[in-house]
This record gives structure tokens, sequence and C-alpha cells, in this order.
């Protein structure tokens, strides 16, 4: 009896040694880490404002696209049979929900995070890089929304359950100190940054000198943004004159997407090619400029990125899935604000979609096929501010008088880069499996160059700027935040519009009249119709408004106007 | 005959309950202890026996339930609260002075008069948004009933009973997405007349103010723009109509509904039949489950059965989301004890 007393007894003793160790932790969730190291949240936060700001035709939040799934029809470069046609986005729009949820529940959340513990260790350099980011969404909440929470924003823990709507303009002057900190933070030789970022940095890898330049380009572009309700020529040009701006194509200020890998990353554009059925169609508005169609702008131009730009699923002389509405050759769609009898018909395995360059999908070889995952690799990035963004700003800026400098050869400039950025983001980020020719090289995009120049030369002055607006417009598609904040500023590029007698007469648009080979010399004109006006901003995301009762009513927004608007 | 009344009043007050909060906050929901809740119902249950006798039995049992659940009070400073966010569409909500889990959507514009304001450029009416209206968003319904009714009768004669129940629900309200798809694809025979075109009945209205277009008269114009079936029931853009893409409530309908939910037929069996087995006693029954029903409200052959509802029994009532139809069972239960 002893002896098996004994032996009872060793096992006993280790089980109180192991439970004397171990307080009572039931309050600490094993599985819901309460403190999350900077480096695990700054690729979700810089991957998050990619996913809130692209297109995107899903509704789930794998699949489903940012502000630009709605701004890409509101700048005329996407068509579809969705609500954004006719400008009839409600508050309750999923492209509304999404996005704001993602600003508010995942990025300010995840950001505030990373500002708080890494200024409390001493890494400041992912602070400043937080902040140039926090800046940056909430200064493009502005552009889009108008008023929103900032201020108040994400302070239930300090007992703030109900945010007020902050002005715009209120935002705005905090963005820009944010910004400054977050330099400031970037470029503080003393702190002991313990911990650097590297590879976690998505965007940068962890380079704080691209950072600063990242920042001080937001800078150029909200200053320019405010040149309407404010005098900004001595901000303006001391930037410029400090000369640490974007300012080459690899400094530009990109959410670099990947592919379909260990993880799926790829950017959620590219869904429109596995999608069961295909959302965005590329607006004939959009092709006829770059085809060199519209007998307004760019007039017998043809655009050399067009097929890096659209994937035609059909040969010139293939058979559509069923009759179409606009065709020319291989390129299939419909308009905007289309009642044509043809507009609802599925064009699944016919329809043109976005191309290589704005969603990592095929390059249109002309070998044609139905589109699928196999077509690309999705990597493609969404683009914040490029080199040529600050070309195009500089461009507008000497146009206004704000800067000296030569306006010609700062737009000639631009659109070389713009260019170039094509060729950068196809070698050095969609990696596709098919040959791609290089772009910017070719004696087509000297001549599409030097078209655009002359007929820029001759132009009147307002239209000087409606030409280098216009190739700001064509050179950002697939990231619509800045063309629909450009347009609201400046009225350019000018877009369809279904009431206007001259691009549409007695309601009616005539698509290339032999572009159907299914009917040569007689493609119909198609019907279009517009009851509303154009959309000053996007309305408030209606769960918000029902939720919190510091929300203004629900805006009008046919009328409700930036602050930066004239 | 027997008659048990019983009336109460409940009323429920800081109870602890996630709230819904706005994503700026940082969260969707946080817990609370908040508001007022008020239960006021009778419950009446009434039996019968019209006849009693040895071998012949008849009982009818009655049982009537109503009851009134309003929110009365929620957390100083706040109008409304979101109960559970569902779809865009619809959801429920609290709200002082309005039925628990009252559902929220949209409507369509009507004027002064109750006229629905149709949109001269397509035909379709106009949903009340923020430019054009108040508010986005309105009471479409309140998904608890007015009352339910149970009626049971049990017949018995010799070894054999039979038990009918009957149900019968009033009022209600419940949002449709699988008839508001069934009608809006033409899959029912509802509007399988598809060579007419219609005119909604209403005014010409102005998507963008909201009002009545006046002729120079500054009299209403009735609508006379003609729709095919086909956008009658899937709204064509620009327009709402009455099934697909449309405004919250014309998705609702009453779910008022009469149900036979059970009839069970048993026999027990005569033990003189098995005397010489060590059985102590031997039933048999047959019973069907919810084997009619009709919910008048509805449209007729999308047999649309309203206690269908996507979230069970929880405080989200009224709304379906295509969910599975119901079923309807039988079986046959034999009893042997030993």
């Amino acid at each position: 009896m002893k002896h098996t007393f004994k032996f009872y007894l060793i096992p006993a003793l280790l089980l109180m040694i192991v439970s004397c160790k171990k307080t009572l932790d039931i309050n600490t969730d094993p599985n819901n880490p309460s403190a999350v190291p900077v480096s695990l949240l700054l690729p979700t936060v810089e991957r998050g404002l990619g996913d809130a700001l692209t297109t995107g035709p899903g509704n789930t939040s794998a699949d489903g696209g940012g502000l630009s799934q709605i701004l890409e029809v509101y700048v005329h470069r996407f068509s579809g049979r969705v609500n954004a046609d006719q400008y009839e986005v409600t508050g309750s729009d999923f492209n509304i929900n999404l996005p704001w949820n993602r600003v508010y529940y995942s990025e300010l959340n995840n950001l505030e995070a990373i500002i708080a513990s890494a200024t409390a260790d001493g890494n400041l350099k992912y602070a400043g890089i937080a902040k140039i980011i926090k800046a940056y969404t909430f200064s493009v909440m502005v552009d889009v929304f108008g008023n929103v929470p900032f201020s108040e924003a994400n302070k239930l823990r300090s007992g703030i359950t109900y945010p007020k709507f902050d002005d715009g303009d209120d935002v705005y002057a905090a963005v820009l100190t944010l910004l400054d900190q977050g330099i400031a933070d970037l470029e503080n030789t003393t702190a002991p940054n313990p911990l650097n970022p590297g590879s976690d940095d998505v965007i940068y890898n962890g380079n704080a000198g691209k950072w600063v330049k990242a920042a001080k380009s937001i800078k150029l572009k909200l200053y320019t943004q405010l040149r309407l309700v404010q005098n900004v020529t001595a901000e303006v040009n001391a930037l410029i004159t400090e000369g640490d701006l974007i300012s080459t194509t690899d400094e530009s200020f990109m959410m670099p997407y990947g592919p379909n890998g260990a993880t799926d990353d790829r950017n959620p554009a590219f869904f429109d090619y596995i999608a069961g059925q295909r959302t965005n169609n590329i607006s004939p508005w959009f092709y006829e400029i770059l085809k060199g169609y519209n007998v307004n702008i760019n007039a017998g131009l043809t655009d050399p990125r067009l097929p890096y730009y659209f994937y035609n699923q059909l040969k010139p002389t293939g058979t559509a899935d069923g009759a179409t509405e606009y065709r020319d050759g291989a390129f299939v769609s419909i308009y905007f604000g289309s009642v044509g009898p043809d507009k609802d018909r599925s064009q699944q395995n016919s329809m043109t979609i976005a191309g290589i360059y704005p969603a990592g999908g095929k390059y249109d070889d002309g070998t044609a096929g139905r589109g699928s995952a196999a077509s690309g690799t999705g990597a493609a990035p969404y683009r914040f501010i490029t080199y040529a963004d600050i070309l195009y700003l500089k461009a507008e800026l000497i146009h206004a008088g704000l800067v000296t400098g030569d306006e010609r050869a700062t737009l000639q400039a631009a659109m070389r880069e713009s260019f170039r950025q094509v060729d950068h983001v196809v070698k050095n980020f969609v990696k596709p499996t098919q040959p791609v020719p290089t772009l910017a090289t070719t004696t087509a995009v000297t001549n599409y160059i030097n078209g655009v120049l002359t007929q820029y030369d001759a132009a009147s002055a307002n239209k000087k700027l409606e030409y280098i607006m216009t190739q700001k417009w064509i050179s950002s598609f697939g990231s619509a935040v800045d063309a629909y904040s450009d347009y609201r500023r400046t009225g350019y590029p000018i877009l369809f519009d279904p009431n206007n007698p001259a691009m549409a007469p007695g309601g009616l648009v005539q698509p290339p009249i032999n572009g159907n080979p299914a009917l040569p010399g007689a493609q119909k004109p198609v019907q279009v119709q517009l009851v509303k006006t154009y959309p000053l901003s996007l309305p408030w995301d209606q769960v918000e408004l029902e939720t919190n009762p510091n929300a203004p009513g629900q805006k009008n927004p046919s009328s409700f106007k930036v602050f930066w608007m004239q | 005959m027997l008659l048990d009344f019983t009336w109460y009043s409940k009323k429920s007050t800081n109870q602890i309950a996630p709230i819904t909060v706005p994503t700026s906050s940082g969260y969707t929901s946080a817990y609370k202890n908040f508001g007022e809740v008020t239960n006021k119902g009778v419950e009446v249950e009434l039996t019968v026996r019209p006849l009693a006798g040895k071998q012949f039995s008849w009982e009818v049992k009655g049982i009537f339930t109503k009851n009134n659940n309003i929110v009365t009070k929620l957390i100083d400073g706040v109008d409304r609260l979101l109960l559970s966010p569902v779809t865009t569409a619809v959801s429920p909500y609290l709200e002082p002075g309005q039925p628990f889990g009252y559902l929220r959507g949209t409507k369509t514009l009507r004027d002064a008069q109750g006229n629905l304001l149709i949109n001269p450029a397509t035909g379709g009416m106009i949903q009340a948004n923020a430019a054009n209206s108040p508010s986005d968003q309105y009471n479409v319904g309140n998904p608890n009933p007015d009352f339910k009714l149970g009626i049971s009768n049990t017949v018995s004669y010799k070894g054999f009973s039979m038990n009918v129940l009957f149900d019968y629900t009033k009022g209600g309200a419940i949002f449709s997405n699988g008839i508001s798809n069934i009608i809006g694809r033409g899959v029912t025979k509802d509007n399988v007349d598809r060579e007419t075109s219609w005119v909604i009945p209403g005014v010409y209205g102005d998507p963008d103010t909201g009002q009545p277009i006046l002729d120079s008269r500054g009299n209403t114009i009735p609508n006379v723009t003609r729709l095919t079936t086909n956008d009658l029931y899937f709204s064509p853009i620009g327009g709402q109509t009455f099934a697909i893409n449309t405004s919250t409530e014309w998705n609702v309908y009453d779910a008022t509904v009469y149900r036979l939910r059970e009839i069970t037929i048993g026999y027990e069996i005569p033990k003189s039949l098995f005397k010489k087995l060590p059985i102590g006693s031997m039933s048999i029954s047959v019973s069907g489950r919810n084997l009619w029903y009709e919910a008048p409200n509805t449209p007729r052959y999308v047999n649309f059965d309203p206690e269908v509802n996507s979230f069970g029994s929880s405080t989200t009532q009224g709304i379906e989301l295509s969910s599975a139809p119901s079923a309807k069972r039988y079986g046959i239960n034999l009893n042997v004890t030993f």
C-alpha cells in the first residue's frame, strides 16, 4: 500500500506544480489577441485602403470593390446595368456600405492601433506611415462624401458612441497637419526605432524617403484641389521648389496587389474575369475618345494603350452572345443611360472588359477568347498617386497661373510618363504569362503624343486645360477617385450627357454605323435618357445614418457640394 | 365547458442587449443596459365538450392569444435603433412607440391625395429618397401578428380517435424576397399574361423634387405610360414596379394565414387480439402535419407560406430571404407497451 501511494503522488505533485504556475486568466481570450504587432497590422491597412477604393464587381468583401466601382461609371469609363448608371446610387448601395465600413471599422481601428503602439514603443517609422495612410484615407473620404466623421470617429471606448460629422474643410486642415506629423515621424533621427518596417510595408518596402515623398505629393494634390476656394500659390510653389515629390515611375504611391498564390492577393477589379455574370462594361464614351472617334478631343488619334486598357473577348467578326447595342468590330458594350432594346442582353462571353493595366487581366493580342481566371494574374496595383499624376497636377497648376513653367512640356512629360507607367505596371506588378510588348518606346506612342500636342497647340486656353485633364483621365483608368474630383473641380474631361442634343440628338446616339459585322452599314441608333443631374458627391452610408443620431439627414447628391468646389 | 382567461401586462426595463452602433465609432455593436419594453395581451382558452358518452365523445378546444409588444423607451438621445442589420432593403428596428422589431425600408412617393407618383420617362414609380422627401427609410410593416387562434377538435369513438388542429394567424407583415423573385422572374401563373401592357394608376411626378407635375391649369396629370408585363415586375432603369429592384414596401405582404396544422387518427387495438402475447397495450396512429394552408393576401400561385422566416425564432421576424418552403409531414406511430 505504501508503494502505491508514492506512485500516485508523483503525477499529483507534477500537476500541482503546473497548476500553481498558472494564474486564473479566464478573462484573456487566447483566440482573439488584444494587442497585435504593428508589422502584422501594416499590410492589413495598406491592402484595406486599396480595397476601399478600387473597382470590383462582386458583393462580398473578397470580390467586392470600393468607391471606384461607382465612380468609374460616374467618370464614364465603365458603363453597365447598375445603379450608378443614371447616377442613381443611394446610401444603401453595397459599394457605399462596404468602403464606409472598411474605412471606419477596419482601417481606422487598425491605424489608430499602429499609431498608439508604435508611438509608445518609439517605432516612429510605423507611426509616420500610419499617419500618412490615415491622412490620405480621410482626404479621399472628404473628396467623395463632403462631410464625414473624423474628430470623434473611433472613440467608442472614450465614450463617444455617436460621432458627429465634421465639415470637409476642418478635416482637410487636420489631414494636412497629420501629413506633417507623419513626415516628422519618418524623418526623426533621434527615434529609437527598435522595429523598422520592411517587407511588411507592401507599398514602399519600408523606404522612409519614399513615404515622405508620397506625403508631400498628397499635400500637393490636396492644395491643388483647394485652389478654387483658397489661394494656395505659396504652398504649391514651396512643395515644387523643395523637389521632394514623387519624381520617378517606381516612386508612385500604389497598393500592389498580387497573384492568387498561397493567399489570394488579386485586385478585386480582376473578379469580373471570374464572375458568372460580368458587371463592368467599358463605356463607349471612353472607348471612342481612345479610338479618336470623338470629334471634340483627340480626334483621329488612336491611343496605343487600347490593348492594355480593354480586353475584347470577341474577334472583329466574331459572333456575339446575342444582339448587341454597341459594337465596333471586336468591341462590345452598352451606353450610359441606355433604354435600348438590346441593353439588357447578356454578353457574358462577348462584352469587352477591363484589360491588363486596370485589372491585371489579359493583354489584348487579338487572339480573343472568353475571359476567365486563367486570363491574367489579377496583380494590377491600385494607383493612389503616380508620378504621372504629379506631372498632370503641375501642368494644371501652371495652366491656372499658380506656378511658373512650361505647360506644354509638362503635359508632354506627363503623357510620356503615363505610357511608362503602363509598362511599369505590366512588367513589375502584373507579371503576365503571355508576352506583352513594351509600350512607351514605340513610334505609335511618339506619334500619339505629338498628335495630341498639335491639337493642344491649336486650342484656346480653356481647351488646353481640357487636353490636360482628358489625358489625366485616360491615364488614371482603374483608379477613379481623383478623376471624379478633377471633373467636379475643372469640368473636364467632358463627359457623356444623354440630355445634350449635340451628343444625343433627339435622345438617340449612333454607334459606328459599320461597327456590327452582322449588320453592315446599319448598326441601329440607341435611345438614351437621364433624369438626374450630375452627382456632386456620393450619398452617405445609409446604415451609418440610421444608427448614428448625430448624423445629418441623407443628402441630395445632385446638390451637395464638397467644400473645395466653387 | 371550461374557460381559462389570462390578461397580462408586463414591463421589462434596463435589459442587457447589444445595440448596433455606427461603424464610425470603431465598432459594430456594444452591450448596454437600456430601454423599456411592454408586453400586453390576453390569452383565452375555451374547452367545450358537446358530447361525452361512454363510446363517443367530442371535445372542441379554442385558444386565442393576442400580444402587443411595444418599445416605450430607448437610450436618451437616440430616436431609433437598428435591431440587427439584415439587408440594405429591410431591417428590424426599435423605436419608442413602435412595435418591437418593426420593419424599416424604402417606399415609393405619393402625392398629397395618396396617388402614386410616376416617372414620366419610364412609367415606373419613384422611390422616396433623401433628395425628394424627408428620408430614405420608412416604417414598412409590423411583423407581429394581430392575434392567433387555434382550434382543436377531438372525436373519439370506441378505440378510434381523431384530432384536427386548425390555426389562424391574423395580420403581421412579412418581407418576402422569395415572392419578389418568383414574380419578378415570371415563374408563376400569377403573371402568365405577358401579351398585355399595363399602366400603373397614378399621376406624373418629378423624381428630383418628389412633387407631382402639374399641367397649365395646375392639375395633376394622370399616368398613361404603358409598361410591358416584364417591366411591371422587374423594374426598368429609372422607374420602380412591383417585384424586383423596387421599394421595400411592394415586397411586404400581409402574413395572415389559415392552416390545417395537424390531423391525427389513432386506434387503440383491443386487448382481446393479443391477449396471449406478453403485451400490455398497443395503439397505432397516423398523422399529417401542415396539410393545407392558405395565405389569402399573397400572390395566389406562389403558394407562399408566411411562417417561413429566414431568422428562426430570433428577434428578427417578418423577413424571408428566399428560404426553403415549408414541408408537409406524414407519420405513422405504433405504440406498444409491455
